[in-house]
């Protein structure tokens, strides 16, 4: 059956599906990336020189 | 940073996360230059204790890092670092001095042929010397990263172990020429098993248990490299993999000819990208703003970099058949997401060097920071030609020629190896817990391995783009200006040795590793102090700060302005950031989704593989030749893949048509030329030029760098194995019938008729004591001569059968259907050529249009 689905696709689309979804995708985690708080970024990506825990909630959102 | 005062002993009492997200941390560091705490790490690992912090309660735990198995995989590494190298120097010297082993027997010659050496030195360079390397990164950072020991000391060792024995299993069967001939998948399907259960069980299930028992809740950037590698990697091995066993030593690919190179490069791009790319990034992530002391520049640089590599480079595989018989639309896809992966990984290049601000100065004076600088240069480097030799017209000009092999080294020398080295130099006074041997001699490591590199790659780019430029170069009348393919290969040796220079430079720059190593290891503790740390474990009722109530509440907007405006408060990432399991399925969704896209549509549609009438599959004999063909390695060489262009097509003949390769498993078009292509070899020589040519390459094409496989002259062709590879074969799809009873006897037949045509051409009925018509070469010979034919077969009518057939005498074909394959007119093939043995089974098949597409 999933032969039959496929063989009706028009594959010679896929190259612009594929564009959208990763398109779509890349905003959607640029925008999250964006909206992350200084405060919260600089403690993340101080966590390899620090040896404490650090809380992802620290220092607001 | 190389000595004892850059140890840091600390000892942390962490108070609890609780339930609602709020914390409260009391942190006691103790620094100093010894701990008092020196214990066997075990005897601790289970130690909990009741602590209180304020007003809340948590359970805190005693812990120490296994740094043993770090050692194990760094130890490893410089010595697979030495052998991968030393590989490859040989392996270049045979192509500047291809009889080099011309005195040895030639039953051991053949075991150093270049064909069967260049694996051993791919295979020691990815999967021993990066391989070792990457684990010794992951199991040194994740423990830190995540606050606690690996979760078991039995699978490290299991793992180290398992990964040792596989090398050797390859540094064996390589060259004994036990292969699966798809390049960085060579090994056979046991191996590939033991490979399958020490990466996934013994690596992965260790990996993933330790974060699934971590003490820190967020999980930092190098970890998600290090998942999506673990993930992706697992993926890729299985599905290339997928063969059917003949012995222990052989087996056939599910797939064949276009399916099978698209599987093929799909896994070797991705083995690229999720083996010596996403875990050196993690490492980088790690192991630099260590070294710098520096925080990594840019956070949120590096969620983009992450998911824009994972969602773009398992795309990009088609790049490597551009022009090739893969259906158009693959190759685009290949092409569009390859310039797209420029973006993240200048990215990633970017981060990683701005993470140097503020302390450019300390890589005047530090040989860790001076080989991460230069190896962080050489991925920006390897990064943008990348997509720039996946653009179909650059492509054109560069694939099958050096210039591939130039782009390779400076990712692999430049990029692997200097994260590598450098991360070593780190690691080495940490886990020996005493000064590095020798600054002095590491900073003349660097300099002498970056003069190596560019001693390499440049003479290379320059081999390649000349070589490319003279396979193409027409003169004035249209014709090839350099039609003789062994004068352009002339042109191109003092580059050859130019690489060898190089690469010996850089060889000596890991001899002096290995020095360093050794010095400092002689010079540590009697015994190893083990610190202990305390932190508290993660409640499992641990919940996320809920969701802030929306701005728009009692606003008279749509209640679906309210959900939109709360879920865009909802921090996904972050909170994405701090569950392993939904991380690892969204990673794997990326790669899963991406892969279904080019696989699904190339396996189920018909008129991807538009197949051919006329091609029929190999005769038992024929059969048996190409698997000494993937046996000798004569891929690493030889391409079986003409392109549409006027300078191929003038040079090998009609373009190769994706119908042909319908029975081929594996594939073999190959990735690189110091051959000539091969596809439409068949009827080109006579069968005796073939043989002379095994015995002495040179003496038939002078200036030729094949090496002599005089071994194949003497070889008993083992007649009895052929049943069960047919057998195989037809389990496959491939549509045999009198072949499945009756293999040897036709093979026999056959050989006889090809001794017959050398004999009648010049050559004697025996070589060295041994009859020819029972030789390994009389195999290879009748498959060589059946190359690239079958688009121009004409089916001729069947003789009378009063019509005596001599024993000499090369068998007419005799399908019924006489039906030109091409829509070109049908060529006859060579009057010098032996037409394969009779087809019974595709007689009867011969009258249909197409015939049925092995899946």
């Amino acid at each position: 059956m999933l032969k039959d689905v496929i063989c009706k696709l028009d594959y010679s689309n896929f190259e612009e599906i594929a564009l959208v979804i990763f398109g779509l995708c890349f905003l959607a985690i640029v925008w999250g990336a964006t909206r992350l708080k200084r405060e919260a970024t600089d403690r993340f990506s101080s966590i390899p020189i620090e040896d404490s825990v650090v809380d992802p909630w620290k220092g607001g959102k | 940073m190389c000595c004892v005062s850059g140890l840091r002993h600390r000892t942390m009492a962490i108070g609890s996360v609780s339930g609602t997200g709020q914390s409260t941390f009391t942190i006691n560091s103790k620094d100093g230059d010894k701990m008092k705490e020196v214990s066997v790490a075990s005897a601790n690992e289970n130690a909990t204790r009741q602590a209180t912090s304020g007003s809340q309660s948590a359970v805190m735990e005693s812990f120490s890092y296994n740094d043993g198995i770090v050692r194990m995989f760094v130890t490893a590494t410089i010595i697979w670092g030495l052998v991968g190298t030393l590989a490859g120097v040989l392996v270049a010297l045979l192509l500047v001095l291809p009889n080099l082993f011309s005195g040895l027997d030639p039953n051991i010659s053949a075991l150093l042929s270049f064909g069967r050496l260049r694996p051993v030195h791919t295979n020691a360079a990815i999967f021993a010397f990066a391989g070792n390397a990457i684990f010794a990164a992951i199991y040194y950072s994740t423990q830190r990263l995540c606050k606690c020991r690996m979760w078991s000391n039995t699978l490290g060792l299991l793992h180290f172990w398992g990964w040792q024995a596989i090398i050797v299993a390859a540094a064996i069967t390589l060259p004994l020429g036990i292969t699966q001939s798809k390049e960085y998948a060579e090994l056979e399907w046991p191996i590939d098993l033991a490979i399958a259960v020490v990466w996934l069980v013994f690596f992965g299930g260790n990996f993933f248990m330790t974060l699934w028992k971590r003490r820190e809740r967020h999980m930092y950037v190098a970890l998600w490299f290090y998942i999506a590698t673990i993930v992706t990697v697992t993926v890729l091995h299985v599905f290339n993999n997928l063969v059917v066993p003949v012995g222990l030593g052989k087996s056939y690919s599910v797939y064949a000819g276009v399916q099978d190179a698209l599987m093929q490069w799909w896994y070797g791009h991705n083995a690229v990208a999720f083996f010596l790319t996403t875990p050196f990034l993690g490492l980088m992530y790690y192991f630099l703003p260590k070294a710098a002391e520096r925080p990594v520049f840019s956070y949120k640089l590096s969620i983009i970099h992450f998911w824009s590599l994972v969602f773009l480079y398992i795309w990009a595989g088609p790049h490597h058949l551009h022009y090739t018989a893969l259906p158009e639309w693959a190759c685009t896809f290949g092409m569009l997401f390859s310039v797209m992966l420029w973006m993240p990984s200048w990215g990633g290049m970017i981060n990683g060097l701005l993470t140097l601000r503020g302390a450019w100065n300390k890589v005047t004076s530090d040989p860790v920071l001076k080989f991460f600088v230069v190896g962080i240069t050489f991925y920006g480097m390897s990064t943008f030609e990348g997509p720039l030799l996946s653009v179909k017209s650059v492509n054109a000009l560069s694939h099958y020629t050096d210039w591939t092999i130039a782009h390779v080294h400076s990712g692999a020398l430049g990029w692997n190896g200097f994260m590598t080295f450098g991360m070593i130099y780190w690691l080495l006074p940490r886990l020996y817990q005493t000064k590095l041997w020798s600054k002095k001699l590491a900073e003349w490591h660097f300099w002498l391995g970056t003069i190596g590199i560019l001693l390499y790659i440049v003479p290379i780019y320059a081999a390649g783009i000349t070589q490319g430029l003279m396979w193409r170069a027409m003169d004035d009348l249209g014709h090839l200006q350099y039609p003789n393919f062994v004068e352009t290969v002339q042109s191109i040796v003092p580059f050859w040795w130019a690489r060898v220079l190089g690469g010996g430079l850089y060889v000596v720059g890991v001899l002096m590793l290995a020095m360093n190593a050794v010095a400092t290891w002689m010079s540590r503790p009697s015994k190893y102090e083990v610190p202990i740390y305390t932190a508290a474990r993660l409640e499992r009722g641990y919940q996320d700060v809920p969701i802030p109530p929306s701005k728009l509440a009692g606003v008279p907007v749509l209640e679906a302005a309210v959900a939109i405006d709360r879920v865009t408060k909802m921090d996904w990432h972050r909170r994405w950031e701090r569950l392993p399991l939904l991380f690892t399925v969204l990673t794997t969704l990326a790669v899963i989704v991406a892969s279904l896209f080019e696989i699904i549509p190339t396996f189920l549609i018909r008129s991807n593989v538009p197949t051919i009438a006329s091609v029929k599959p190999y005769t038992p004999l024929e059969l048996a030749g190409r698997d000494i063909y993937v046996s000798e390695g004569c891929y690493n060489c030889h391409s079986q893949m003409i392109r549409p262009m006027i300078a191929e097509t003038q040079r090998y003949g009609e373009y190769s048509k994706a119908g042909e390769f319908v029975y081929d498993r594996p594939f073999q078009w190959g990735s690189r030329r110091i051959g000539p292509d091969l596809a439409r070899e068949g009827g080109r020589q006579s069968s005796f030029w073939h043989w002379e040519h095994f015995n002495n390459p040179a003496q038939r094409s002078p200036g030729s760098v094949m090496p002599s496989y005089g071994h194949l002259l003497v070889e008993r062709l083992n007649f009895g194995e052929i049943q069960k590879r047919i057998h195989a074969a037809h389990f496959l799809g491939a549509p045999y019938d009198q072949e499945l009873t009756d293999a040897a006897g036709m093979a026999r037949t056959q050989a006889e008729a090809v001794a017959a045509e050398i004999i009648a051409q010049g050559g004697t009925v025996s070589f060295e004591g041994k009859l020819i018509k029972e030789s390994t070469a009389i195999a290879l010979i009748a498959y060589l001569q059946r190359m690239g034919k079958d688009l121009y077969r004409v089916d001729t009518p069947v003789p009378a059968p009063s019509e005596p057939t001599s024993d000499k005498a090369a068998e007419p074909t005799s399908d019924k259907a006489a039906e030109p394959a091409s829509d070109k007119a049908a060529e006859p093939a060579s009057d010098k050529a032996v037409e394969p043995a009779p087809d019974k089974a595709t007689e009867k098949s011969a009258e249909a249009a197409t015939a049925p597409v092995p899946l």
